[in-house]
């Protein structure tokens, strides 16, 4: 029955949303088919879906791995950006020659994105700063920055909208990406594999290593961690790192896998949605997958009822998502509380 | 004993308390006499406080009833508990430390009536005067209450049960945390007090306290009613075997392995520890024990011996919520057991279930979460897994704090076994552990460092002194 939670949430969910659609008189059913079909209607629809996944699953992890240490790290939405404007950037300008170029234009936006989240493990480290406070603070400046650098420096020439150049051509090579080309030149990349692979080792890592047993540690009881010399610098570099690791490769994946380009509101905040995706998951790696997913077929299915329906919006489309998020997360809440018992005496 | 034996105040009948499948109380019928101090003893988790919670109305019971002057009495609240002028001095201080004793005392006799009524300080202040007269007491009731002392904050708890004017006072480990002297006052006050009428119900472990003030005992052990009877009636010694079920050994140990070796020279402190040594640290807690302990950290690690660490507050220092037992061993021994960056999971678990057996950690499963055990089991695995590789040096900082007596037993018999190979630094707000086990000892008084003294040396009224600051 436990195991199964999740499941019924998702139903007493779409239940809960179709019930809603009928008060804004349109057919359940029909609200029913587009959710549940338009995100696997064509290879090309299907494509988009995993492009979304992918962003996802990043993002899932930038949340998921400080939360292991304990961190609340609201902070993804900020080095998404900041990584993918660097990434356009050193796409712009980097000398191309051996596929060197590639693999120094990944580490670079990486590093960007490392850094960006590393403000926030100094700023506790030295300051004592509270990371959520930092964080949400950073989404601003460095989309702010993002903004500035895409308008005042690499704003594309041939375009109205605020976007940067487009990155030479032979920093495209995700065009004829197998993946790609499978699902139709949809958004998809082969960075999907990447997500997962990541997923995968991170779970051993977890597991298997004492780094893992650590920042698990450090995130149960930071002061008995500390006790047993497990130090702060170390935890704070290696989780807010990796996240800022995750966080960048959002940006890589929609610059060097989608749009080749950096267009200021590309996100459809996917550091946020990553939050939610790690909590479905339970902060559970291999589980981001399949929330990722889940969450990236109802962010395709959601979207499309704006054009397949008459009277619901977009707008709409995001209550439909919140409802149905909220409903499998808090399934968990109420069948542990049914069925876990507790012995406590004083 | 009162002439009065048939008519019982208190009376117990048949009652019993489940959580979940637990019993915490089974099938108790007990009486208690008007005018008594009735003494309540036996180990943590024997089900004394769950039972007094019942009848100060925090809990209700599972089944059975008690009679208050044969009348069926059912409390659902505290409130209702007070009403039926019973009153419930908890061993944790209900204070507001922020306001002032005489806010404290204000806050907790406000009765139900307009929010907007205006407080009745003068009142109220009146009658504490009074009571503190009574009882020749002195606590500067405009003071704030983190200022008192500990002894004094107690008063002031007293205090506050005492202006309800309440028949029954039950007081839950009153000297857990007063000096001799002061818990030597306490016990005179309660004899006092039942020279005004009252009847005192007296939760406690020190069995040579309740010797000298109660008139009956009522031992529990594993929820059961195991004795009741006049105090007279019982040996101290017989009272610690009905209470865990079997003799108790007497913890009283000779000192002898003490050689002049020098292993530990702390030069900022002027504290040396000898090989063989039991050096203790005695004192009212909050008198610098734990910044001595992070000093004694530093000093250790920076001058690089290994040592074991049994942390002043388990809870809070030493185990990681749903970490298992395995993993918290990994934690402290992490080069035994990773080889190339992989965890040596057999070799592991194979060390944590000998931990397990050897020092009796029950349930024996290696993949359980810490937490999960009972506070005296959780404490024997910190023991056993701090002394696992034979540090040079042992800190131990109050390592038998709420836990039971026969694993109390089991950690002083290996402190004292382990002190025959190197040092241990024992830090204890309980004096009878450190006179009873330290070879020497110093004594903390507001951050001031008094001793070391040799093991007896001092008596326990001079110790006591020191620990009150009475020696400048």
């Amino acid at each position: 029955m436990k195991k199964a939670a999740p499941i019924i949430g998702l139903i007493v969910g779409i239940a809960l949303a179709c019930l809603l659609a009928l008060f804004f008189r349109e057919n359940p059913l029909h609200v029913l088919k587009v959710l549940l079909t338009s995100s696997y209607n064509s290879k090309f629809d299907f494509g988009l879906t995993l492009f979304y996944t992918t962003c996802l699953i990043f993002s899932g992890l930038a949340f998921s791995i400080p939360m292991k240490a304990g961190l609340f790290h609201i902070g993804a939405e900020g080095q998404i950006i900041f990584s993918a404007v660097v990434a356009a950037y050193l796409g712009h300008v980097l000398p191309f020659d051996t596929s060197f170029s590639i693999l120094l234009l990944c580490v670079l936006t990486a590093l960007a994105g490392f850094l960006a989240a590393y403000v926030i493990a100094l700023l506790k480290l030295y300051r004592q700063a509270h990371e959520v406070v930092v964080a949400i603070m950073l989404n601003f400046i460095l989309s702010a920055f993002a903004t500035w650098f895409t308008i005042n420096r690499l704003q594309n020439p041939n375009s109205q909208n605020p976007e940067t150049h487009l990155i030479q051509p032979s920093f495209q090579f995700l065009n004829n990406d197998f993946l790609k080309v499978y699902f139709e030149q949809s958004a998809v990349s082969s960075f999907f594999l990447v997500a997962i692979l990541f997923c995968i080792v991170l779970f051993i890592l977890e597991q298997k290593t004492l780094w893992g047993l650590q920042i698990r540690a450090y995130g149960s009881n930071p002061l008995a961690a500390r006790r047993l010399q497990i130090s702060d610098f170390k935890i704070l570099t290696i989780s807010l790192g990796l996240a800022g690791v995750c966080s960048a490769l959002v940006g890589l994946t929609e610059v060097l896998g989608n749009t080749f380009q950096f267009k200021i509101g590309f996100s459809p905040q996917y550091g946020f949605l990553g939050i939610a995706v790690a909590l479905l998951a339970r902060n559970n790696f291999l589980g981001i997958i399949a929330s990722a997913f889940l969450m990236a077929s109802l962010h395709k299915g959601a979207s499309d009822l704006d054009l397949e329906t008459k009277f619901l919006t977009r707008d709409f489309s995001l209550i439909l998502q919140a409802i149905i998020i909220f409903s499998v997360a808090s399934s968990y809440y109420f069948f542990n509380y049914r069925f876990k018992k507790k012995v406590k005496l004083d | 004993m009162p002439s009065s034996e048939t008519a019982s105040f208190i009376e117990f009948k048949n009652i019993s308390k489940v959580f979940d499948e637990h019993f915490a109380c089974r099938d108790i019928s007990l009486k208690i006499q008007r005018g008594t101090v009735h003494a309540l003893v036996g180990e943590n988790g024997a089900g004394k406080s769950t039972l007094m919670k019942i009848l100060g109305g925090l809990l209700p019971a599972t089944s059975g009833t008690i009679l208050l002057s044969e009348k069926i009495y059912q409390p659902t609240s505290a409130q209702e508990a007070f009403q039926n002028y019973i009153a419930f001095i908890h061993q944790h201080f209900v204070l507001a430390d922020n306001l002032t004793a005489l806010d404290n005392l204000v806050l907790s006799s406000s009765t139900a009536g307009s929010v907007l009524q205006k407080k009745p300080m003068q009142q109220i202040r009146q009658k504490a005067h009074a009571l503190l007269k009574k009882f020749s007491w002195t606590i500067d009731l405009d003071k704030v209450v983190y200022k008192l002392s500990i002894g004094q904050q107690q008063r002031l708890e007293i205090l506050k049960a005492l202006l309800q004017s309440p028949e029954i006072i039950i007081f839950d480990e009153p000297t857990a945390v007063l000096t001799p002297q002061e818990a030597t006052e306490l016990l005179h006050f309660i004899l006092e007090l039942k020279t005004q009428g009252k009847t005192i119900i007296l939760i406690s472990h020190k069995l040579h306290e309740i010797k000298k003030v109660a008139d009956n005992i009522s031992i529990l052990r594993h929820g059961e009613l195991v004795f009741t009877d006049a105090a007279n009636s019982i040996s101290v010694s017989e009272i610690a075997e009905k209470m865990i079920g079997r003799r108790l050994e007497s913890h009283q140990r000779a000192s002898g392995h003490m050689t002049k070796k020098v292993i530990f020279q702390w030069g900022n402190e002027n504290i040396s520890l000898m090989k063989g040594e039991i050096f203790g640290v005695a004192g009212v807690e909050g008198n610098g024990q734990n910044e001595l302990i992070s000093k004694m950290l530093n000093e250790l690690r920076q001058q690089k011996l290994s040592y074991g660490d049994i942390s002043e507050d388990r809870v809070r220092l030493s185990v990681f919520e749903n970490l298992s037992l395995t993993e918290h061993m990994l934690l402290k021994h992490p080069h035994e057991f990773v080889s190339n960056g992989v965890i040596q999971k057999e070799r592991l678990e194979a060390a944590t279930a000998e931990l397990l057996a050897r020092w009796d950690v029950r349930p024996g499963v290696v993949t359980q979460p810490l937490h999960e055990l009972s506070g005296g089991n959780q404490q024997k695995f910190i023991v056993g897994r701090e002394l696992w590789n034979e540090p040079k040096i042992l800190l131990a900082a109050h390592p038998t704090r709420g836990v039971d007596l026969g694993a109390q037993q089991k950690i002083h018999e290996a402190l004292h076994e382990y002190k025959k190979l190197n040092a241990v630094f024992l830090v204890s707000s309980d004096l009878d552990e450190v006179i009873g086990l330290a070879d020497r000892y110093i004594v903390l008084y507001k951050n001031k460092i008094f001793g070391p003294f040799q093991k007896n040396e001092l008596n326990e009224m001079q110790i006591g002194l020191y620990m009150a600051g009475g020696v400048s």
